[in-house]
């Protein structure tokens, strides 16, 4: 019983922990600016309004417009790069998993080594590099360094995967004379589809969050993503909370739907990828 | 003797030599087919700019003084090291680092076991609650708990007010007094979002653990303490060490959080909003790849300290 109590006691504080800072946010987005600029302390809106989210979706100005067409570019950036990492990723830890080729290891201690490398660290020369190639500003240049930063982890996702199954079923089917795309379509592809799942979803969340990238890669200029978004209306619009944090609820919903429901797949690639520091 | 042999193979021998080829083919050179993408991705946008970026670290490269380009040693790791804004964004670096490793370690091992004691249908629902934050995103992160400091209708504020604590709305940043507050709150705003990775990881590790180790120790009359101190702790090194070098990658290489938060304010920018300082607000990019290096190779020496260290294999 006492063991009982205090699992309860430690929960609720637990839960609160989490899920206050964006309860509290949800709140000053349903907020009217009276009640928000007041000075009575508040701790539910009253009354609730849909103003700020229909002002950033709905509203005819130049927020809004900002506003949606950085929604489209990130999701549009995410997307693009979770497609071209998982595809390449997929295809490196194919070969990593199954073939042991001349260069092998060092190829795949070259790659896997880059996991641990973070992006400040090389993101001068990459600017200069992307500069040369006019990119800067572009969402190719944006996508390209998101994809190279997350290739390595989602490659050692993909190899770890792929190793884990049996080799018996497609080193048959070649032998039988199945071409290889045959073998990988029929075969390979449906066996690895829980891996790939895993990989999407871990690589789109990364993606989804990068900050450091887009800042640098398109500062202001219109290919930049929410995250830049926010924190440029932030200093634009310094004290238009309701509008920051509806923004801010905006940003988190598709992170949050994805961990809600793919709560299963997400853990098990996300302990994958933390033990290979 | 040639043309015999061949004239005398059947048909079906030559179809199986041809999937052998095939199959050989495919064997040998696929594997390269297959990684050379991934190898072009790497090679281009992270091996030559990394190679790029120790080069010019031993260089001269300013963007306005574009004709100046010569070897000069370690003389831009020296200049970095005794810059003072960049001592300043390193002593901050290292508070970020000493309170999100104590943090990350203590609030995760707490998760984690209540987690690793709730009822099994619980379970999963509050898997998912204590994972979200770490899905939402840095500067998200950073927003939001600029919501709870907030100096006019902050949560903070407001819950001190309404328990009489405070009777004037506090100004948590920039308070002359305690100048190492903000340090203290932007890291909690981190730890907000790095502990769930280090529950769900000491969750994995506890239930590796196996409950025979306790029963045959409850049996032998060990106490809950004793039990946690003498089997839990070192049969957990393994998710220590992994979750300890996490915690040194996200708080010595800190940005979103408090960039959102206090911006280059000298009193918590860390080493490196200091970087993105030194190469694109004031254009030496010579300085920002120095800084960036000394960054980097901070976290190789801690986490690899850490692994040497904490790490051990456990068997059973």
């Amino acid at each position: 019983m006492r063991k009982r109590i205090s699992l309860v006691i430690v929960g609720v504080i637990i839960v609160l922990w989490c899920l206050a800072p964006i309860y509290w946010a949800l709140v000053v987005g349903l907020s009217t600016p009276y009640q928000i600029n007041g000075s009575q302390p508040f701790f539910f809106p009253h009354p609730v309004t849909f103003q700020n989210f229909s002002d950033l979706i709905f509203g005819n100005n130049s927020v809004s417009g900002s506003f949606l067409r950085m929604a489209f570019n990130s999701i549009f950036e995410a997307g693009m790069t979770t497609i071209i990492t998982v595809v390449v990723a997929t295809m490196a830890g194919y070969a990593f998993g199954r073939y042991k080729f001349k260069g092998s290891r060092l190829l795949f201690l070259v790659i896997i080594g880059t996991i641990s490398l973070p992006v400040y660290a090389i993101i001068v020369p990459l600017f200069q590099l992307m500069a040369q190639l006019n990119l800067v500003g572009t969402y190719s240049g944006v996508i390209l360094v998101e994809a190279s930063a997350t290739l390595p982890i989602a490659t050692w996702l993909m190899r770890s995967y792929i190793s884990s199954l049996p080799q018996a079923i497609e080193e048959a089917a070649l032998i039988d004379g199945a071409s290889f795309l045959t073998t990988i379509r029929k075969i390979v592809l449906p066996l690895i589809g829980p891996g790939i799942a895993s990989t999407t979803i871990v690589v789109f969340l990364f993606t989804w969050s990068q900050f450091l990238i887009p800042l640098t890669f398109a500062p202001s200029s219109g290919a930049e993503p929410l995250t830049v978004f926010i924190t440029q209306f932030a200093t634009k619009y310094a004290v238009d909370y309701g509008l920051q944090s509806a923004i801010g609820i905006l940003a988190l919903i598709p992170p949050a739907i994805l961990v809600v429901w793919f709560n299963r797949r997400l853990l098990s690639g996300l302990l994958t990828g933390a033990t290979t520091s | 003797m040639k043309t015999l042999l061949s004239s005398s193979t059947t048909s079906r021998q030559r179809t199986q030599k041809k999937q052998r080829a095939h199959y050989m083919l495919t064997m040998h050179l696929m594997p390269y087919l297959l990684v050379l993408p991934a190898i072009l991705f790497i090679g281009v946008l992270v091996i030559y700019p990394l190679l790029f970026s120790i080069f010019s670290s031993v260089h001269v490269d300013d963007l306005l003084y574009p004709a100046l380009h010569k070897f000069v040693g370690v003389q831009n790791y020296i200049n970095v090291l005794s810059d003072p804004s960049f001592q300043i964004a390193a002593r901050n670096t290292v508070f970020y680092f000493i309170f999100t490793s104590l943090g990350v370690f203590l609030f995760g091992i707490v998760i984690a076991l209540w987690l690793h004691n709730l009822p099994h249908k619980w379970r999963g629902v509050f898997l998912t609650v204590v994972i979200l934050p770490w899905a939402v995103p840095g500067v998200v992160t950073g927003l939001l708990w600029s919501f709870i400091y907030n100096p006019t209708s902050g949560l903070l504020d407001g819950l001190l007010k309404s328990l009489h604590i405070i009777s004037q709305n506090i100004i948590w940043f920039n308070d002359p007094k305690l100048p190492n507050l903000g340090l203290f709150l932007i890291t909690l705003a981190l730890l907000w979002q790095v502990v769930p990775l280090a529950a769900i990881i000491f969750v994995a590790g506890l239930e590796s653990i196996p409950t025979t180790i306790y029963e045959a120790a409850r049996v032998d009359g060990c106490h809950s303490w004793h039990l946690f101190s003498h089997i839990t702790l070192p049969l957990l090194r393994p998710s220590i060490a992994i979750v300890m070098v996490q915690a040194a990658v996200l708080s010595i290489g800190i940005f979103d959080q408090v960039y959102v938060l206090t911006g280059y304010d000298p009193n918590t920018k860390s080493a490196v909003i200091q970087t993105y300082l030194y190469a694109f607000q004031n254009l030496n990019f010579g300085q920002g790849i120095s800084a960036a290096l000394l960054v980097t190779l901070s976290i190789s020496v801690v986490g690899y300290i850490y692994l040497r260290f904490i790490y051990r294999e456990v068997s059973y």
